[in-house]
């Protein structure tokens, strides 16, 4: 009885699952970023082979982050993941200016596939802390995020390092994904 | 980006560049086989100091997972970690090396901080001195750089070192070289390297090292002339271990003192109970070898450093050899001696390992040495003692009993007993009444003249050279059997070992002049040598063993063949007759490379070791290294 009041509540009220891929080039605080959010913590990480995964429960609902390595060899492995998937997390150095460039093909890359075109996209400005770091929309021009169609999404200033502006922009997927998506 | 034939030649380039000796190691970490390319210096790292890097926004990249330009493959080749270190640790005292703990991030984190942020050790006589001469040069640097090929290059390096500059304020990486390949390099500083520690001790002052000590760099820190033979793997060292070996040691110091001095005045006593113990060990440890592998056993056996290593920790407390030849089913047969023992014994080992750098803190030769065998920590280690056992037991017989160099002596069994006492007090004492039984009827005459003539610590000192010596002769490719029957035939072995003995203990006095006083005549050095501390002995271990795996990447390292392993092998006995001839004072060539060999003639040992998985878990790492290098 219990249980089914709880999954009637939940349905009723949020508690979704959320499955979440958190793509970005190496080196921009992917992995930095998922655990700061499901420890709230700065861990020491290492260049990630292969993904990382992680459930995150905010705001009602289950967030199933999966980190996913960034180097460049291993960026065709991702598209492994983008069935099912609800929202992008793309994580973007903002201090690795020259890097924006590659930085924006591979976000549009992702844009195009197909198993992706329900996901929202959220942007991570991130390593704001760092000197030199462009700003959120230094970021949106350098990405050509506005030539982004038919998709929700946003971009927030981060630094995992500090843990600023994550929870800002986990709020707004919340928010998107309870609003929009189903 | 490149057509994709161009990213497979260059990467390509760069697995040939990761060949090159220095390249073969980490250079942070002194870890085998790095990965990872740091953009920044041009160094080679492996993927944990990879992961510190980052935390410093040093820009990496994995050679198998990421895509390498042109320009970039030609600032790897114009860089690399010889290259790396002659500008970031130009100060650094490799005569000191101290081994970074993998395991330790919080210090590999110390270490690079010191290196590449603050530069401490990149070219000013001070570490505090952000060097004002270096920043101009580095502009300088960058517009040279700019003028190669740099232009086009859409990561280009001259961002990242600007980006440097903005966070620390202080100049970054510099690519400043003139072309010339690694390898040329490399040989070309080679002597640098093999003298360099000397040239260097001279102006490492104490107050640097004392500076170094407060700031937190451990105690094993880095890294060195890169070549692989000098180096340990780290991989072993868990870093609670690490951290809890000094109060480890010297509690176990206090403790044991007492009965130390007891032990050593009534030898005979107390000395059967060791031996018991080390009887009871050796089993375990063979037990154990036999049951993991052939193979790895064998690795051990070859082991020149990790003897040595053995060697000094051991002699005291396992005075007695097990006759390590002896017959594999003994161990085997015997009443299940439980597996923890060796986990325990080995982690002992470790404690009195890292212990050891402790005392010896003032020997920079010592830091070397102990990083050899630190490596060896686990079980491996055993393995080794066994064969020093052996060693020990075969040319106990005709090690002249020493005489009284008390102080010396003291110093010794103070080092040395409270690892007795500890295997007596520990777990030991169960394993030694089940032993005994077994270890006197297999006890080897030789043994029992050790016994009588109480060569004690001395002897065995003198015999851990031996075996040092002996395991390097006996090194073969050819098989553990060889290199077991050899040991059996105590008859022929002891000759062979007595020879040795005696000429290693002469070089050892001859390089150590210093340290040891002074004593012309030879018989006598031996023990006065052996007595009168580690260091000198180390030192000269770690010579020539530096030495050797200098000399070998000079000549080559890649093409080690197999051949001159074997040549070594068949040439036992001649080995010493052969350094006898040679000059005393500078350690000979060709020893080193008898040391040195062993290392390479394991390669065939290395297929089985990668089988055994991806995981680079400690023991895996430490058979690899034992293997030879996998660098291919």
């Amino acid at each position: 009885m219990g249980i089914m009041f709880t999954r009637l509540f939940s349905s009723v009220f949020g508690n979704k699952e959320a499955r979440i891929l958190v793509l970005g080039l190496d080196n921009a605080g992917k992995t930095t970023i998922l655990y700061r959010l499901q420890m709230g913590e700065v861990v020491s990480t290492i260049p990630t082979i292969g993904f990382n995964v992680e459930t995150l429960q905010y705001n009602n609902i289950k967030f199933q982050v999966w980190d996913m390595g960034g180097q460049t060899s291993i960026r065709p492995y991702w598209r492994c993941y983008f069935p099912n998937t609800q929202a992008i997390i793309y994580v973007v150095d903002s201090s690795d200016t020259d890097r924006l460039v590659i930085a924006k093909d591979e976000f549009h890359a992702i844009l195009e596939e197909e198993e992706l075109k329900g996901a929202v996209v959220l942007v991570f400005a991130n390593k704001q802390d760092l000197p030199g770091a462009l700003d959120d929309a230094s970021v949106t021009e350098a990405l050509e995020l506005h030539k982004i169609k038919n998709r929700q999404w946003a971009i927030f200033k981060t630094s995992a390092i500090k843990g600023e502006g994550l929870f800002e922009g986990l709020d707004w997927l919340s928010n998107t994904l309870k609003s929009g998506g189903g | 980006m490149g057509s994709r034939k161009e990213e497979e030649r260059n990467e390509k380039i760069i697995r040939g560049l990761m060949k090159l000796p220095p390249n073969r190691r980490c250079i942070n970490c002194n870890s085998l086989g790095p990965q990872y390319v740091c953009t920044n210096f041009w160094t080679f790292i492996c993927i944990t100091c990879s992961g510190i890097h980052r935390e410093f926004t040093h820009r990496v990249k994995s050679v198998s997972m990421a895509k390498f330009t042109l320009q970039e493959v030609e600032a790897l080749q114009n860089g690399g970690n010889q290259h790396a270190r002659e500008i970031y640790l130009k100060d650094w005292d490799f005569q000191r090396q101290r081994f970074l703990d993998t395991s330790n991030v919080d210090k590999i984190r110390e270490f690079i901080r010191n290196v590449y942020v603050d530069r401490r050790y990149a070219g000013g006589k001070t570490s505090s001195k952000p060097p004002r001469d270096v920043q101009s040069s580095k502009i300088h640097e960058d517009e040279t750089r700019r003028a190669s090929s740099y232009h086009s290059y859409s990561q280009s390096p001259p961002y990242d070192y600007q980006y440097e500059d903005r966070r620390y304020g202080k100049p970054g990486a510099v690519l400043t070289r003139k072309p010339g390949s690694d390898r040329g390099l490399y040989e070309g500083k080679m002597s640098n390297l093999i003298y360099g520690p000397g040239r260097l001790s001279d102006h490492a002052s104490e107050e640097r090292f004392a500076n170094e000590g407060s700031s937190g760099v451990s105690d094993y820190s880095v890294s060195s002339g890169g070549d692989p033979f000098k180096y340990d793997l780290k991989y072993s060292n868990g870093p609670s271990r690490a951290s809890s070996s000094e109060d480890v040691w010297s509690q176990r110091r206090k403790t044991s003192f007492s009965e130390t001095s007891a032990t050593r005045d009534a030898d005979r006593i107390p000395r059967p109970q060791r031996t018991a113990s080390s009887g009871s060990f050796g089993s375990v440890d063979r037990n154990s070898l036999y049951l993991k592998s052939f193979n790895s056993s064998l690795d051990f056996f070859t082991e020149p450093e990790q003897a040595s290593g053995l060697l000094q920790d051991k002699l005291s407390t396992f005075p007695q050899p097990s006759g390590p030849t002896r017959s594999i089913s003994w161990d085997l047969s015997r009443p299940p001696v439980p597996q923890e023992p060796i986990s325990s014994a080995s982690s002992f080992d470790l404690f009195q390992l890292q212990a050891l750098p402790q005392i010896l803190l003032n020997s920079s030769h010592l830091y070397i040495w102990i990083k050899h065998h630190q490596s060896y920590l686990s079980l491996k280690i055993m393995v080794g003692q066994h064969l020093i056992h052996l060693c020990q037991a075969t040319s106990a017989a005709y090690i002249e009993k020493p005489a009284g160099i008390l102080s010396s002596k003291e110093l010794l069994s103070e080092k040395l007993d409270p690892f007795a006492s500890l295997n007596s007090s520990m777990q030991w004492p169960s394993f030694e009444t089940s032993n005994v039984d077994g270890s006197s009827s297999i006890i080897t005459s030789p043994w029992q003249n050790l016994h009588d003539e109480q060569a004690s610590v001395l002897s065995t000192n003198t015999q851990a050279w031996n075996a040092f010596g002996d395991s390097s002769g006996l090194l073969p490719v050819e098989a553990i059997n060889q290199g077991l029957q050899v040991h059996n035939l105590s008859s022929t072995g002891d000759q062979c070992l007595d020879l040795r003995a005696s000429e290693d203990m002469n070089k050892v006095w001859v390089q150590n002049p210093d340290s040891t006083g002074g004593v012309p005549d030879h018989n006598v050095p031996l023990d006065v040598v052996a007595g009168s501390s580690f260091p000198p002995y180390v030192f000269s271990l770690m010579e020539e063993t530096q030495l050797g795996g200098l000399n070998h990447k000079s000549s080559n390292p890649f093409d080690l063949p197999y051949d001159s392993a074997l040549e070594q092998n068949n040439s036992f006995v001649d080995m010493s007759s052969l350094q006898a001839a040679l000059p005393k004072t500078q350690m000979p060539s060709t020893f080193d490379d008898a040391v040195a060999q062993p290392w390479f003639s394991q390669k065939p040992v290395a297929p089985y070791i990668q089988a055994a998985g991806q995981g680079m878990s400690s023991h895996e790492d430490l058979l690899l290294l034992l293997a030879g290098n996998p660098f291919a």
